[in-house]
């Protein structure tokens, strides 16, 4: 890396290498702490707080309709189990999560994937991708909700499963708290 | 997790970065769709317009953007450099070609686990003067760094003006000539009626100040002239539709440039698609340069159209541009002309070039940077 990043002729001064070092070590920890990114967007209307829990929702096979109705409950379910939300797809309707506040991924669709390959192993992709995104967001939870989406759910029953699941309720110890916002401090979100 | 993909060509990746509109997936695309056979395209992209490459049958993958997930650099970072070295192991690509303005840490990350992999930026020039010296400095990360060329060059004063560390092609756009659509087809593609005169307005992603009273001052001085018929263009990546009008046509296509054989006049953002595709294929237009754009200098460009008599240059959508354009560009013969100037510009696609250039580079063939 240091061959990439450091020009023959051009050492960096003292100064930087410090602040370059002490950046990385600071990437070290992040990368490796169990908490969210704090910042994190969440549905339009709702109120939450750095340190939720980030729950992410897969909803697979769903048409754009479908993923709307997921949208329209969202609200709701965000402040009734006080969790944060990111909506895991398979099917490209991203725009209009994005006009809700809800952050999304998007998985790559099956059959491209399957042609791809030659050979069905879409849901091992979906399995990986779906532990790296835990990772990423430290999601305490990953929950499958019908192609019809939340609609056809009982929100204030999920809500109630979610607030009594044992890794949201580990999620909202005290030390996360502090260090969300130790971390809100070093690694400032994008600005509302 | 490693796989295979079945076919046995090189692949390459595309990494293309959000952006305020569908410029940087565009120009990617434009070299995409080019490759030569035994090279498998694949994108990767921060930008929500991703659907579109699918579209246009090449694999894609979207990993959200810091803005589109709200937290913080180094966070976002990370979540990319993780995704990233995931996606070099899936994919197992020869070269990278990234286009956006600000390299990322993490895609440097990849040689760590491929060191023969090539890459490659694609750095569009006309930056604002004065910007952007940090992410020019990571320039030699990369093993080759393309210029897409831009009719406007000459007024490039940004810090790129002045480098020679770059390959330079020719402007590059998504289609050819060859690929537009006949007016009648392409006024179907737009559901408008090809027998009136159409002008087209496309002002980008970024809200524009008194839209819904331009657009309609607008269309009443067009159809008093000719019986114009206006449609406005909504971005897919917009996070909301903005005031339109309800008399005009809202449409949301991609690639609208397939469209121009249709179009009699455009009022555009001159971001780079857009300005080298109007002016390319001879659509006379009314540049708005988005001022927010944060380092395309889009000012240069509409100053030089306004200049070199290609196009006209509007500072706001307000009393005075209509009139002008509306004068300008209302009157068949005016148009006739802008079309003749257009016609003057060089022709030549660098989408091409800049594609065997990079398979070039795969295969070991160097070239050298070509100064303007």
């Amino acid at each position: 890396m240091a061959r990439v990043l450091v020009r023959p002729g051009h050492a960096p001064s003292p100064a930087a290498s410090v602040r370059h070092a002490l950046g990385r070590g600071v990437d070290w920890v992040l990368a490796r702490l169990p908490v969210s990114p704090p910042g994190l967007r969440s549905p339009l209307g709702t109120r939450v707080r750095d340190a939720d829990p980030v729950v992410l929702l897969f909803q697979s096979g769903a048409n754009e309709a479908a993923v709307r109705r997921t949208l329209e409950a969202l609200p709701a379910l965000c402040s009734a189990a006080e969790v944060r939300v990111v909506l895991v797809v398979d099917r490209p309707h991203l725009a209009a999560a994005r006009r809700s506040g809800v952050p999304v991924e998007l998985l790559p669709d099956r059959e491209a994937w399957e042609r791809r390959r030659g050979e069905p192993l879409w849901q091992e992709l979906v399995q990986h991708r779906l532990t790296i995104m835990r990772r990423d967001y430290a999601a305490a939870s990953t929950v499958q909700i019908p192609e019809n989406g939340l609609g056809s759910v009982d929100v204030p029953e999920l809500a109630a499963m979610l607030r009594a699941n044992p890794m949201v309720r580990r999620h909202r110890a005290k030390w996360r708290r502090s260090v969300c916002a130790v971390m809100r401090v070093i690694d400032r979100p994008v600005a509302r | 997790m490693t796989t295979t993909p079945r076919d046995s060509g090189k692949t390459v990746l595309y990494v293309s970065t959000n952006g305020a509109g569908l410029g940087h997936i565009t120009r990617l695309l434009a070299l995409a769709r080019r490759a030569r056979a035994g090279v498998r395209p694949y994108f990767v992209s921060m930008s929500q317009a991703v659907p579109v490459v699918a579209a246009h049958g090449v694999d894609a993958e979207y990993i959200p953007s810091r803005s589109d997930l709200g937290i913080g650099t180094r966070r976002w970072n990370i979540l990319f450099r993780r995704r990233f070295l995931d996606l070099l192991e899936q994919e197992r690509p020869v070269a990278v070609v990234f286009d956006g303005t600000y390299p990322y840490d993490g895609l440097v990350a990849g040689r760590s686990i491929m060191p023969d992999l090539r890459f490659v930026w694609s750095r569009r020039g006309m930056w604002r003067a004065g910007s952007g010296s940090r992410q020019l400095s990571r320039s030699r990360w990369f093993d080759l760094v393309i210029e897409p060329g831009d009719f406007a060059a000459e007024a490039d004063r940004g810090l790129t003006a002045a480098r020679t560390d770059a390959l330079r092609v020719s402007p590059v756009t998504l289609l050819d000539h060859a690929e537009l659509l006949g007016r009648e087809e392409a006024a179907a593609m737009l559901g408008t009626d090809p027998t009136r005169p159409t002008a087209l307005v496309t002002l980008g992603t970024t809200g524009v100040a008194n839209l819904e009273a331009g657009l309609g001052r607008l269309a009443d001085r067009l159809s008093k002239i000719n019986d114009f018929q206006i449609v406005v263009t909504r971005s897919m990546i917009a996070d909301n539709r903005g005031p339109v009008p309800a008399t005009l046509r809202q449409i949301s296509v991609y690639p609208i440039s397939r469209a121009l054989r249709a179009i009699d006049l455009a009022v555009a953002a001159a971001g780079y698609n857009s300005f080298h595709e109007l002016l390319k294929f001879g659509v006379p237009s009314a540049f708005l340069p988005n001022s927010n754009a944060p380092l395309d200098d889009q000012v240069a460009r509409a100053e030089w159209a306004e200049r070199t008599g290609v196009g006209l240059h509007i500072e706001a959508f307000d009393d005075r541009a209509v009139d002008r354009i509306a004068t300008e560009l209302g009157d068949p013969g005016s148009r006739r002309e802008f079309a003749v100037r257009c016609a003057r510009l060089p022709k030549a696609n660098g989408a091409a070039e800049a594609q065997r250039v990079v398979e070039d580079l795969v295969a070991g063939r160097r070239h050298g940077t070509r100064a303007r």
